[in-house]
């Protein structure tokens, strides 16, 4: 089996002035560092390029002096990259393809001048063919469409604003004691309802945080995991799931997604049950995503998750802590690394004021696409059952 | 209040007989032998997975799934998935008279500068159309 041995994170947030392959080298070199290796122990990278560009590609690795690799591949599967990167590398590791991979995603979408939703944008505005008839429209961004998938979500199961703005409010309870989180003061129930509709039913405070900077893990096996510097992260489970359900009558748009199967398949093969997870790191490009994502998972039924968000239960002190790191609401957006890198904190025991009491077993969610695409990891601790 | 710059919509190899249709104010439909219609982007039929697909006119009639709304363009934006009576459903906006979820809407066809024409829908009129 393999472990995640180590973790990098660079500045994130309003970091101007260095590109993805600056941000990607620190990130993988911290990684390396925090794992108690060096960058000639490397023997395969993967690579998750973003949008903005110069986009990360696999001259990365001429560049950053990684001249021996035996596991080299430039992926995406959009949200859901960081969690198939880190299967990817534990099958390359399982099957003795390499022995250390690093695995590691970087962005800047954001610039002096702009906030980096016009990054965003831009990757909506290439398009041709019937996707541009639909931009045409006036979809011209990935937040028209999710808004989209929320009003069916909310419409179907009667789920409030009260509801997602609860998922907002807990994940900034936990990002207060989060000094990585770019959003750390005290929010209410009425600053979120008073924040501007970015698309309605979409406020800004559903949406998730713009952020440059990069972010790398390093995966080995169990056994070299144990002798290096940190408490190694098992990689226990992993599911895919790509359902891409046809646009048409009968149609699952907006009511449930990929996590229901990759979720399964990675508890499956880590011989867990729901019960056993401890911690809850999931994918919140919208308070939306978290909603659904959960019922997906089975924490709830269907339509449920908004009242257990209401309740208090994925806040500090509740029962199924989840995104305890502020996740990409209030921390910071780095792709499916954002949820990734709080898992191995949280399982670590080395989040500090914000550390869970139990922290054994955590599940890790990513989502890509307009929920076409996702990737669930199971991580667990040396002492988990 | 800022009104968003919209690039056109712009045809490829695949798509360049369902933009010659809405040009001529024709919604078409990829169609399999079985009769089936799938959305016009689809490289097999979502019901029966045929790889054999010609093109089909469809009514232009459908219902609404689901609504959001851009207030940040002058006017407001208010954008919809319409259920069409053939099956697929299309994305796109809503112009005019305001529908609720699952009410009846009907496709028009319009043209902005440059670009290819494109689909968007208005409320169905009380007598059919
Ligand atoms: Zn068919």
């Amino acid at each position: 089996m393999a472990a995640i041995a180590g973790l990098g994170l660079t500045e994130v947030g309003k970091v101007y002035g260095r590109t993805s392959f600056e941000l990607a080298a620190e990130a993988v070199a911290l990684a390396a560092g925090d794992a108690g290796l060096t960058l000639a122990d490397v023997d395969g990278l993967l690579i998750n390029p973003a949008f903005s560009q110069p986009a990360l590609d696999l001259t990365l690795a001429r560049r950053l002096g990684l001249r021996d690799l035996r596991v080299l591949s430039s992926l995406t599967a959009y949200g859901a990259s960081a969690g198939v990167m880190v299967a990817q590398a534990a099958q390359a590791v399982d099957a003795g393809a390499a022995d250390v991979v690093a695995c590691v995603f970087a962005d800047t979408p954001r610039s002096g001048t702009s906030s980096g939703a016009e990054a965003y944008q831009a990757f909506s505005l290439q398009a041709r063919g019937v996707r541009s008839a639909e931009t045409a429209a006036g979809l011209t961004s990935t937040t028209h469409r999710y808004a989209l998938a929320a009003d069916r979500y909310m419409s179907t199961y009667g789920v409030t604003h009260d509801e997602l703005g609860a998922v907002a409010v807990s994940q900034r309870r936990w990002a207060e004691m989060n000094p990585v989180a770019a959003m750390r003061t005290p929010l209410s129930l009425e600053e979120y309802h008073a924040s501007r509709w970015v698309v309605e039913p979409l406020h800004l405070l559903d949406c998730c945080l713009v952020s440059n900077g990069g972010a790398a893990v390093i995966v080995t096996s169990a056994e070299r995991a144990r002798d290096l510097r940190q408490p190694p992260v098992h990689v226990r489970g992993w599911g895919q799931a790509h359902p891409a359900p046809p646009l048409r009558a009968g149609g699952s748009f907006g009511l449930t997604t990929g996590a229901k199967a990759s979720g399964r398949a990675a508890l499956a093969m880590a011989g867990l049950g729901l019960d056993d997870v401890q911690l809850r790191e999931i994918y919140d490009c919208y308070t939306y995503t978290v909603l659904v994502t959960l019922e997906d998972y089975g924490f709830c039924g269907p339509g449920e998750a908004g009242a257990l968000a209401a309740s208090g239960a994925l806040g500090p002190g509740g029962a199924l802590p989840t995104n305890t790191g502020g996740g990409q609401l209030s921390s910071f957006y780095l792709w499916g690394m954002t949820p990734l890198h709080e898992a191995v904190v949280q399982v670590r025991g080395q989040a500090g004021e914000r550390q869970v009491g139990a922290h054994d077993t955590a599940m890790v969610s990513g989502n890509g696409g307009i929920l076409e695409h996702h990737s669930t990891l199971v991580l667990t601790s040396e002492t988990a059952a | 209040m800022s009104s968003v710059t919209r690039a056109p919509a712009r045809r490829d190899d695949m798509t360049a007989a369902w933009f010659d249709g809405l040009r001529a104010g024709r919604l078409l439909l990829r169609a399999c032998p079985e009769g089936h219609r799938s959305r016009p982007d689809v490289l097999a039929c979502d019901v029966c997975g045929s790889l054999e697909l010609g093109w089909a006119e469809a009514s232009g009639w459908g219902s609404t799934v689901a609504l959001a709304v851009d207030r940040s363009t002058q006017p407001a934006t208010h954008l919809v998935v319409v259920a069409l009576d053939e099956g697929p459903w299309l994305i796109t906006r809503l112009e005019g008279e305001q529908v609720a979820r699952g009410e009846d809407v009907v496709v028009r066809y319009v043209q902005d500068g440059e670009g290819e024409a494109y689909p968007v829908v208005t409320a169905r009129p009380a007598d059919g159309d």
